[in-house]
């Protein structure tokens, strides 16, 4: 989708773009597009005709647009694109339904203080689907500017004012498009795919998710450009804050911001293979995620033994008891 | 036909014209525009609720109507800049003491203390970079600060300049000096910068906010936006009122003239108002 890069910032600018999304710098008009020009050095009034009936043609509000009030016809203004987002990269799914089963076997043996002793027993598998999550995965440097209070030079107060700036190529930032799959889920599942080694030649729904059996759902991104635009530059500012914290003197810190200046932004669409499982225990329904790529990451709710927390929570009483009584 | 104008409609015929000028640096070729898509009708509307809402104008004003409705692509830059500025301020930190005191309480000298906040003022400078993006008019009709007033335009509906655009519709080309333009735009994005710094600066308060920005890769890009004009004339002596309309948002500015009646009155009754509160209060006894 990338058709060239900002002259200003270097960030990519993909094909419909009229202004540079990261900087605002406006783009120079394609050949194609040059502006009709037959007119004199002195300024002549030029009526501008339609190509079907040859009556003039105005704008028209309603069409927003220039249409021709005889014929109907719009004439077509360039302006700024703003498609869906679409997946360019499905990496490949490399762990199948059976060992996606296996590993949620293994989740369910996992040790878990609260979970029920008997969960990998009585535990039912009701559904396990193979599904493709939406991200942008990004690369881009950023020059940012930082300011905090922190307790390194603090006098009177507990904390003294500092201010700094630092440059930083942020690579393979994941963020999340999905709207199946939470936050959290998503943040689990990021850093166990290999995003360093994605390749157009999976560029489609390839090969090997026709070899699993069962249909591969694939999600939509369901946003428009604008909007994806706006949700990575959120997200590169919450990385600059957290990047910023490494910058910062002493040992404690309040009222950190930053403003950041991004630089040859590059975005890919990706579609991430993953697989949600359905399992019920104890009449109740759970969810758990499987990674695409490595089956030792499995996200999920686990049930809870109440009783062992009333245990736990009769204990810590039983304790607290004690000590009360004791220190009487 | 105006030498500003860049659109025109023949007297005979009506039908519109574009006018195609050799571009200049203090006349370039518009680059994008931003269509109407408020229809008259509603602009109208909007113009005239705003109108009767001005409750100082004189009656005749808010019961005025438009004696002239015109949509006009108004000539803008469109400024985009990387600012790098180097700021000086005072940071204070507050911190609290706790303070002993003594009192009479009841007869009796006693002794409390008491949390006093005070502030630490601390001198902070540094850098601060970041883009800044800015409208500015480049009409000498419609000043930068009318402009200003029914801001913003939503420049996700910008489209790349083409003559049809303008038909039928009133056009002026760039009639402020791009140096002029320049400079506005500078101040605003100073403005801007200054604003951003505020917010930036840590610390419970600031002042002595001081700071000098170098504008690197400024880009002036000049985009039409669409404007409808009303003329408000309220008494035949006097001169009409405009009232500006976005084409876009249907924001609203206007200068409404005030009733020197109406303030004279509001005054009269403020003033009649203190002097009741205070005899209630028994301050003339």
């Amino acid at each position: 989708m990338s058709v060239a890069s900002c002259e200003r910032c270097g960030s990519e600018l993909l094909d419909g773009d009229l202004r540079c999304p990261m900087c605002a710098l406006a783009i120079a008009a394609s050949p194609k597009a040059d502006l009709p020009n037959a007119h004199s050095q002195q300024g002549a009034a030029q009526v501008l005709r339609c190509e079907g009936c040859g009556a003039s043609v105005s704008y028209n509000v309603e069409v927003q647009a220039p249409a021709c009030a005889f014929c109907r016809a719009v004439v077509k203004l360039e302006t700024e694109a703003d498609p869906l987002e679409e997946a360019e990269y499905f990496p490949a799914f490399e762990v199948d339904e059976s060992a996606a089963q296996a590993a949620i076997q293994k989740f369910w043996r996992a040790p878990r203080f609260f979970s029920p002793g008997n969960l990998s027993r009585t535990a039912m598998l009701q559904d396990l689907k193979p599904l493709r999550w939406v991200a942008w995965v990004f690369d881009v440097q950023a020059l940012v500017s930082w300011s905090a209070d922190t307790d390194a030079g603090a006098q009177r107060a507990n904390f003294a004012p500092h201010a700094g700036q630092f440059e930083e190529t942020y690579r393979h930032v994941v963020v999340s498009a999905s709207r199946g799959l939470t936050k959290e889920e998503t943040a689990r599942l990021a850093p166990h795919y290999r995003v360093d080694k994605l390749s157009l030649a999976s560029s489609s729904t390839d090969r090997h998710d026709q070899e699993l059996g069962s249909p591969v759902l694939v999600e939509r991104f369901s946003v428009q450009r604008s909007s994806a635009r706006k949700a990575i530059r959120g997200a590169l500012l919450n990385l600059a804050q957290k990047s910023a914290e490494a910058h910062l003197p002493g040992s404690r810190f309040r009222n950190l911001h930053v403003e950041i200046v991004p630089r040859r932004l590059e975005t890919r669409r990706v579609a991430f293979p993953a697989y949600v499982a359905v399992y019920r225990y104890d009449g109740h329904v759970f969810r758990a995620i499987v990674h695409g790529t490595n089956r030792e990451c499995v996200v999920g709710n686990a049930p809870i033994s109440w009783l062992k927390v009333m245990l736990v929570a009769a204990l810590v009483g039983a304790a607290i008891a004690l000590i009360v009584l004791g220190i009487r | 036909m105006g030498s500003l104008d860049r659109s025109v409609i023949c007297t005979f015929c009506k039908d519109p014209s574009i006018v195609e000028r050799p571009a200049s640096l203090d006349r370039p070729t518009p680059i994008f525009a931003v269509g109407f898509v408020l229809p008259q009708a509603r602009a109208q509307d909007l113009a005239h609720r705003k109108v009767s809402r001005a409750w100082l104008a004189p009656q005749s004003f808010r019961k005025g109507t438009a004696e002239k409705v015109t949509g006009v692509y108004i000539p803008s830059y469109l400024y985009s800049v990387r600012c790098e500025t180097e700021y000086q301020a005072s940071i204070g930190e507050d911190y609290e003491e706790t303070q002993t005191y003594t009192t009479t309480e009841n007869g009796r000298k006693v002794t409390r203390t008491r949390t006093v906040t005070h502030t630490e003022w601390r001198s902070l400078s540094g850098q601060h970079s970041s883009y800044v993006e800015r409208v500015v008019s480049a009409s000498s009709g419609i000043p930068n600060a009318e402009l200003e007033a029914i801001e913003p335009f939503d420049l996700r509906a910008l489209h790349r300049y083409r003559p049809e655009t303008l038909a039928g519709w009133a056009a002026e080309d760039a009639s402020l000096a791009f140096a002029t333009c320049l400079a506005s735009a500078q101040k605003e994005a100073s403005a801007e910068v200054g604003s951003k710094l505020s917010k930036f600066l840590p610390g419970d308060r600031q002042r002595e906010l001081a700071y000098q920005t170098e504008f690197e890769d400024e880009d002036l890009s000049l985009a039409l936006l669409p404007i409808w004009v009303l003329a408000i004339r309220y008494q035949p002596d006097k001169r009409t009122v405009r009232v500006l309309v976005n084409g876009q948002t249907g924001r609203v500015s206007m200068r409404a003239p005030i009733s020197e009646a109406k303030v004279a009155f509001l005054a009269i009754a403020g003033v009649g108002l203190l002097l009741l509160i205070l005899s209630q209060l028994g301050a003339f006894r």
